[in-house]
């Protein structure tokens, strides 16, 4: 279901106050995460809860131009959430294919339940390919600069992880289709464009919280700024997609290179 | 990248599972509720509940 943007409303008031609200419960399960604080987890629980009621009811009252908004804003609260609860497997790999799957059939009911902004095709020019090709390179080195040994205490150096990297790829996609793919996007048409890119950068950086690492939200809001304005001049998700897939693909190498592996 | 999944089940789950089935419950009646007057009253009960437990 789509529907053409004639004239963008106004950011929408509610908007204001639940983005912040969703990054103070991430920002609270960071605490947990990285400094173990029992009550971060239940603060974070709270606020998570709390902005995704709240964003529930905004979007069943929301006209339909802002609707999609509210309901990404629930999206993504929804996520942080199922990714608290989860149960664990006892092994990250599968808990991450759990996770992974979960998220991604959200986001695929979210696309055929509500109806999304429409996107005018743009065509891609020559130097878009060198843009595939060069610019994740760049951006695992910084990705693996500001993750740090972080991403060793969770897939530990050897086979498996290496095995994992087709997935990571997937991941990274699957990331994008979220946040610029369905926040982004249901956003542009409640807002002005770099209010949307803004604000799905900043729920993306809050959500990678999750990792318990303050440098790498700081690098995954400068990189969602710069996708999601590849995003807005391209309308192509499989452009950005394949560029954060690559991103993630090259990730390990870096790792190797900067001496970041154990 | 892949965030870790916390694993809190045991703690939060059931609270977590009340208030998203909750939710769903309200989008079930959309409908209705988009002329009740009941939505600020969910959104100002979400509000302080969240906040106080924040």
């Amino acid at each position: 279901m789509e529907y053409r943007v004639v004239n963008v409303i106004p950011f929408p008031r509610a908007l204001i106050a639940l983005i912040p609200w969703t990054f103070l419960g991430c920002a609270a399960m960071y605490a947990y995460v990285a400094l173990g604080a029992r009550d971060g987890a239940v603060a974070g629980m709270a606020l998570l809860l709390g902005a995704f009621v709240m964003a529930v009811a905004c979007y069943a009252a929301a006209e339909r131009r802002s609707e999609a908004a509210y309901g990404a804003a629930a999206l993504v609260c929804g996520t942080a959430i199922v990714t608290a609860v989860l149960p664990t497997t006892g092994s990250m790999f599968v808990d991450a294919v759990v996770l992974l799957t979960v998220i991604v059939i959200a986001a695929v009911l979210f696309v055929r339940a509500v109806p999304m902004p429409a996107l005018r095709p743009v065509r891609l020019r020559n130097i878009s390919m060198a843009v595939v090709l060069l610019l994740p390179i760049a951006l695992a080195f910084a990705q693996a600069a500001s993750l740090g040994l972080r991403f060793w205490e969770t897939f530990p150096l050897g086979t498996p992880s290496f095995l994992f990297v087709p997935f990571m790829a997937l991941w990274g996609f699957a990331e994008e289709a979220l946040f610029r793919g369905v926040v982004q996007r249901s956003f542009s048409a409640a807002m002005g464009r770099w209010s949307a890119i803004f604000s799905a950068a900043a729920l993306n950086a809050a959500y990678m919280l999750f990792w318990g690492s303050v440098m790498y939200a700081v690098f995954s809001f400068l990189a969602a700024l710069l996708l999601g304005h590849l995003y807005a001049r391209t309308n192509s998700l499989m452009y950005v997609g394949t560029i954060r897939a690559l991103t993630d693909t090259w990730l390990i190498v870096a790792f190797l290179v900067l001496g970041l592996a154990f | 990248m892949i965030v870790r999944p916390l694993g809190l089940a045991d703690e939060l789950l059931t609270a977590a599972v009340i208030v998203m089935a909750a939710s769903v419950l309200l989008l079930l009646f959309r409908r209705r509720s988009r002329s009740a007057a009941a939505l600020p009253i969910i959104i100002a009960a979400a509000a302080v509940i969240s906040a106080s437990g924040g």
